[in-house]
């Protein structure tokens, strides 16, 4: 007997072979049961997929096209550097991804929070201090703001430190 | 008489917009069950024919007419589902969604023993042919690819090697793994 031609057995089953190659393996099964029975099984199989493919679920068609439709003149009208985000409907706000996304969010929120509430309370101290230091010249030019009706002339009060001399001098 | 869809295709390359509604009117259930075949997700089958199709309206200038419209729209398709695959594999491995190591490796169903005597006898017989598209699920993608484009779309392996970018005896190649995996599951239902 031949050895056994395994490669070629579903290819001869599903009728992809070229006639001398088919005909070697012909003459091979016709000693081989084992062979036979491959061949056999391979060509159920066949028949099965072909008779049993499965359908999806039905759609929408008229809805299916307007999505289309939409899509493609987003996609039209977006910058080319704006397609990644746009090509696609936005699979990160699906349930699951849009669970995952939310706890790295979170995740990161409760780290930052950590990180800034770990400086020491003297820092906030100084930061607020900073801030008074800097207002301390319109507190010496109260009195011109003061005499101002309704603070609508914005220059003045902007330039309170120019005005300082003036109220001195 | 109805325009062919390479002549439909060489007017959506030039901005028509009917000619585009036509082609997707002629594809969308085919773009549709393809996708989904591939991927089992209706979701993401419905969002990559849109997609393929979206490339389509984009890139038809790109079809040269050396090949079938259908082969070159499938090709498109196949690619996104592929790499679609190829992206979300952890998503799916740790979500439960049947995703498959790449062609290269023999999965778990191939290296299952096929059986010595006739697998096809027996109780379990009808019941793993009736699974057998469940069966299928578990392929690789391109098993799976090659089978649904061979035996559910019916085109040649010539066709086949096309949409998948790859040579015909790699197309055969996965189609006899497939194969070779499912006749595993009978002998293992029977058993």
């Amino acid at each position: 007997m031949t050895r056994h031609p395994d490669d070629a057995l579903s290819a001869y089953a599903a009728g992809l072979l070229a006639d001398d190659e088919r005909a070697s393996v012909e003459r091979h099964l016709a000693d081989c049961a084992a062979c036979r029975a491959a061949v056999a099984d391979f060509r159920l199989l066949l028949d099965r997929l072909a008779a049993t493919a499965p359908t999806p679920p039905e759609i929408s068609w008229p809805r299916y096209r307007a999505e289309l439709r939409a899509r493609r003149e987003a996609r039209a009208d977006a910058a080319p550097g704006m397609r990644a985000w746009t090509g696609s409907r936005a699979r990160w706000l699906r349930p699951v991804p849009l669970a995952a996304s939310t706890a790295v969010v979170a995740s990161c929120a409760i780290l930052l929070y950590v990180a800034v509430g770990a400086r020491p309370p003297a820092d906030l101290a100084s930061m607020e201090a900073d801030g008074l230091a800097s207002r301390i010249e319109m507190i010496d030019n109260y009195h011109v703001v003061e005499q101002l009706d309704l603070l609508e002339d914005l220059d003045v009060i902007r330039n309170l430190d120019r005005l300082a001399p003036t109220r001195e001098g | 008489m109805e325009p062919s869809d390479e002549v439909l295709c060489e007017r959506v390359a030039g901005g028509e917009e009917a000619a585009f509604d036509l082609l997707v009117e002629r594809y969308q259930q085919r773009a549709f069950r393809l996708a989904w075949s591939i991927l089992r997700h209706s979701e993401d089958a419905r969002d990559l024919s849109q997609e393929a199709f979206i490339r389509l309206w984009e890139a038809a200038g790109s079809f040269r007419g050396r090949s079938r419209f259908s082969t070159w729209f499938y090709r498109l398709l196949v690619n996104l589902c592929l790499d679609h695959r190829r992206k979300h594999r952890w998503w799916h491995e740790v979500f439960g969604r049947e995703e498959r190591a790449g062609n290269d490796v023999p999965s778990a169903l191939e290296q299952q023993p096929a059986l010595s005597v006739d697998p096809v006898e027996g109780l379990g017989r009808e019941r793993a042919l009736a699974r057998v598209w469940d069966a299928a699920a578990r392929l690789s993608p391109q098993q799976r690819t090659v089978l649904v484009l061979h035996v559910q779309e019916e085109l040649s392996m010539s066709e086949v090697a096309d949409v998948m970018g790859c040579a015909e005896a790699t197309a055969r190649v996965h189609l006899h793994r497939a194969l070779i995996a499912l006749r595993a599951t009978l002998g293992k239902e029977k058993a």
